[in-house]
């Protein structure tokens, strides 16, 4: 058990070997046999494959090394779990480069945020592994799929592991890169090219501020000797690492004006803001949707985009110094993402469109819970999330798979009877996303409402408000999906058990983890127990059994939201008590709003087209008229000089010697009068 | 003694003739037409010069012959230009016919 512990720093590297053997398969030469064959449905065309390039290798290197992964997750919750006197944090560091005073490391951190996002990265990686050997089974690009995934699961574990922001930065990147590449995996749909460029372009924003926060911060540190001080504390931390982010903030704040470390923590909030698609940050998340589903459901919907509110997590105390600058503003950027996500989503009729506006909307929840300083009820929401979004992307993909790849609800309908497994797992995801009946969304959405009512009444009402949306939009998603009538041509095929499987499997979680980390099932220990361990206790209620935790106020409240949510979904899409045509036409102007995506796409298509053509026309307009000018004025200065100077070259030798003489003459005869005089 | 003075022959005298010489020089070779007398001018000019220097050398620094080695230089070179240039000259009128300078006009700006 202890060497899965010490030898951490591996989990990382098996899907990077995984990875470059993929890479190597691909690059080997393909024998002729294959070439011939392919195109003409030869069922032993793979047989001639070299070894490394052959499906069921990459398959195997790939979730073999997620299953390494894995037990290595699993050593380190049982690690989590015998730490009964508050967490010591495991940290081991490799020096990368130095340079003076300046030494960058690189190396893994263990504590108890590590172990929930190791787990859940490892954990539903590997199903979703093995829901896309079932939905990529037919696609050319199998092998390169595999080799994508591991490239991510590399950059995604190396994120979760880092100690400090310099590699979190580096794997920051990475995640961004295999995320692009993913996304773009189709990219012979020209909507897939585009989607990844953009998912790509507007992380570059988010990223760059990320840089800046991060330099900044190293900056004043370095140079303000008070990193000297930090590191006579304890001369093993590396640079910016989190473990020093306590002492490290509690000098800064001393030293440094407010105003600059809101900015700083502002900053480094910004990668986050377009990781975790907050607004004004998010239009690239529901385009990357064009990525093949298990994507979808792996990167922009349980890990990557969490990745964003991890980080706030780790950097958290940076934030919290900032109780008047920054904290505010991730609350606020979290409840205007909550309710745009939320609103969005219940106009939209792609079933995957649908399910990434509610991605965007918990995200906002989850960063709300940050802003206000509920630390574990944010990442106790990631958590539970992870396991009921991924689930409900996949059962997504199954639909879509079924349907013969068509995403558009209003051709669907009526499917539980031909994908009950499906159906019924979907049914689960989205009353674990509605937070009802005690499944694990209700724990966490719970502690981010506790925590809000606690704190700040504004934020509690349209958070609850935002719920009950979650709600009515996810059964609406089901009800046109699964129940009435099959209004679409596409013919329907069967569940492939393949991607069922998982589906079973991530239902449990969705339904129990909740309750089983709710601190009062089993003896087994509350969620937030470790994470909150040494930082800071801010759960504003205190229940003292499972039934008083399962009826307390705020849970009631939200429970009749989300009923009101469900009721209302059942009326309309149910049994079409309302027609939606009318409810289009009474709320016309929000409706408009709402489906049109609040026109962020369109104002930032106006102001990169008018604010690039303005640049463009007035660089034009100065590179026509003044440096044109200033060239061409020198030119035709000279020439007019000559013009005028050409005239004395008359040929005459007569009037060269003429000049000549008189020259001289003139000059002795001046020389002559300036000698007398002077 | 004889009443009669006979002026002495000074510094400036000889100045006069150079400068004489070489204006007359000069007139000839600012205003002739003939590159043959051209030459000559030429060398009415240098002559002129030559004479200067001697007559300097002997006013100001008598024990000393550099005026005088000058002035053999300047006859060396004079006769070698004075070779070249009718050489030139004689080229000219192979190929044109004509020892009018107002002939060569082609480097006319």
């Amino acid at each position: 058990m202890d060497w899965f512990i010490q030898t951490l720093w591996l989990v990382p590297i098996y899907p990077l070997v995984a990875f470059l053997l993929i890479s190597l398969g691909r690059a080997l030469p393909k024998p002729l046999a294959y070439d011939a064959s392919e195109g003409h449905g030869h069922v032993d065309a793979s047989e001639a494959l070299p070894l490394l390039a052959k499906k069921e290798v990459a398959f195997a290197l790939t979730s073999g090394a997620t299953v390494l992964g894995l037990v290595h997750a699993i050593a380190s919750v049982a690690w989590l779990f015998n730490q009964h006197d508050g967490v010591t944090p495991i940290e081991q560091n490799w020096q990368w480069l130095q340079a003076g005073d300046l030494v960058l490391k690189l190396g893994t951190l263990l504590d108890a945020n590590t172990v929930m996002m190791l787990f859940v990265v490892t954990f539903i990686s590997l199903f979703i592994q093995i829901y896309t050997h079932g939905y990529m089974n037919h696609d050319k690009g199998y092998a390169k799929f595999f080799g994508y995934l591991a490239l991510f699961n590399f950059s995604m574990l190396g994120l979760v592991l880092s100690s400090n922001l310099i590699q979190t930065y580096m794997f920051w990147e990475l995640v961004g890169v295999s995320s692009y590449l993913l996304i773009g995996f189709w990219f012979h749909k020209p909507a897939a090219a585009a989607a990844s460029m953009k998912a790509f372009l507007v992380n570059r924003v988010g990223d760059f501020g990320f840089l800046i926060g991060i330099l900044l911060l190293l900056g004043i540190t370095f140079t303000s000797g008070f990193w000297q001080q930090y590191l006579s504390i304890n001369p093993e931390q590396a640079l910016l690492s989190f473990q020093g982010f306590m002492p490290m903030v509690g000098g800064l704040a001393k030293t440094i004006p407010a105003w600059l470390l809101g900015a700083i923590g502002i900053l480094v909030f910004t990668g986050p803001m377009a990781k975790s698609a907050q607004v004004p940050l998010h239009t690239w998340l529901p385009d990357a949707m064009e990525g093949p589903t298990p994507i979808s459901a792996l990167i922009h919907a349980a890990t990557m985009v969490a990745a964003g509110v991890y980080l706030i997590a780790r950097v958290f105390p940076l934030m919290a110094a900032s109780m008047d600058i920054t904290m505010p503003f991730i609350t606020i950027i979290g409840v205007i993402t909550a309710i745009v996500g939320a609103t969005i989503a219940v106009t939209q009729t792609d079933i995957k469109k649908a399910l990434a506006y509610s991605t965007m909307s918990q995200l906002g929840f989850m960063v709300t819970a940050m802003g206000l300083g509920a630390y574990t009820a944010g990442l106790f929401h990631l958590f539970t999330h992870a396991f009921f979004k991924a689930m409900l992307f996949l059962g997504s993909g199954s639909v879509i798979h079924a349907c013969e790849g068509e995403q558009d609800m209003r051709k669907m309908g009526g499917l539980m009877k031909k994908l009950p497994v499906t159906g019924i797992t979907y049914l689960i995801g989205t009353i674990a996303i509605s937070g009802l009946f005690w499944t694990s969304g209700f724990w966490s959405k719970d502690e981010i409402l506790a925590a809000a009512a606690h704190q700040h009444p504004v934020v509690y009402i349209l958070l609850s408000a935002t719920a009950g949306l979650t709600s009515f939009y996810m059964f609406r998603t089901f009800f046109l999906t699964f129940m009435g009538t099959y209004r679409g041509e596409a013919h329907v095929h069967k569940e492939d058990p393949v991607m069922t499987a998982p589906l079973a499997v991530l239902a449990v979680p969705s339904l129990l983890i909740g309750v089983l980390l709710s601190g009062f099932a089993f003896g087994l220990p509350a969620f937030g127990h470790y994470i909150t361990h040494g930082l800071m206790s801010e759960l504003p209620h205190h229940p003292h059994s499972l039934l008083d935790a399962m009826f307390n106020k705020v849970g009631n409240a939200s429970q009749m939201v989300g009923l009101t949510g469900l009721v209302l979904a059942f009326a309309v899409y149910g049994m079409k008590l309302i027609n939606t045509d009318t409810v289009k036409r009474v709320l016309a102007w929000p409706y408009e709003l709402f489906r049109n995506k609040w026109f962020f796409d369109d104002v930032y298509q106006g102001l990169v087209e008018g604010g690039f053509m303005l640049i463009a026309q007035m660089s034009s307009t100065f590179d026509k008229v003044v440096i044109d000018g200033v060239v061409n004025g020198v030119g035709c200065i000279t020439s007019g000089t000559g013009g005028l100077i050409r005239r004395l070259q008359t040929g005459r030798i007569q009037t060269y010697v003429t000049v000549l003489g008189f020259s001289v003459l003139a000059l002795v005869v001046a020389y002559q009068v300036l000698m007398v005089k002077g | 003694m004889s009443s009669a003075v006979t002026p002495e022959i000074g510094l400036s005298t000889y100045l006069a003739l150079a400068s004489i010489l070489f204006g007359l020089g000069f007139m000839g070779v600012a205003t002739g037409r003939h590159l043959m007398r051209t030459l000559m001018c030429v060398e009415l000019m240098l002559n002129a010069v030559n004479l200067a220097l001697v007559a300097i050398n002997n006013a100001v620094n008598p024990g000393d012959l550099s005026g005088q080695i000058f002035a053999i230089f300047v006859l060396t070179v004079s006769a070698a230009e004075a070779a070249v240039g009718i050489a030139i000259v004689i080229a000219l009128f192979k190929n044109t016919g004509s020892v009018d300078a107002d002939a060569f006009q082609q480097l006319k700006g």
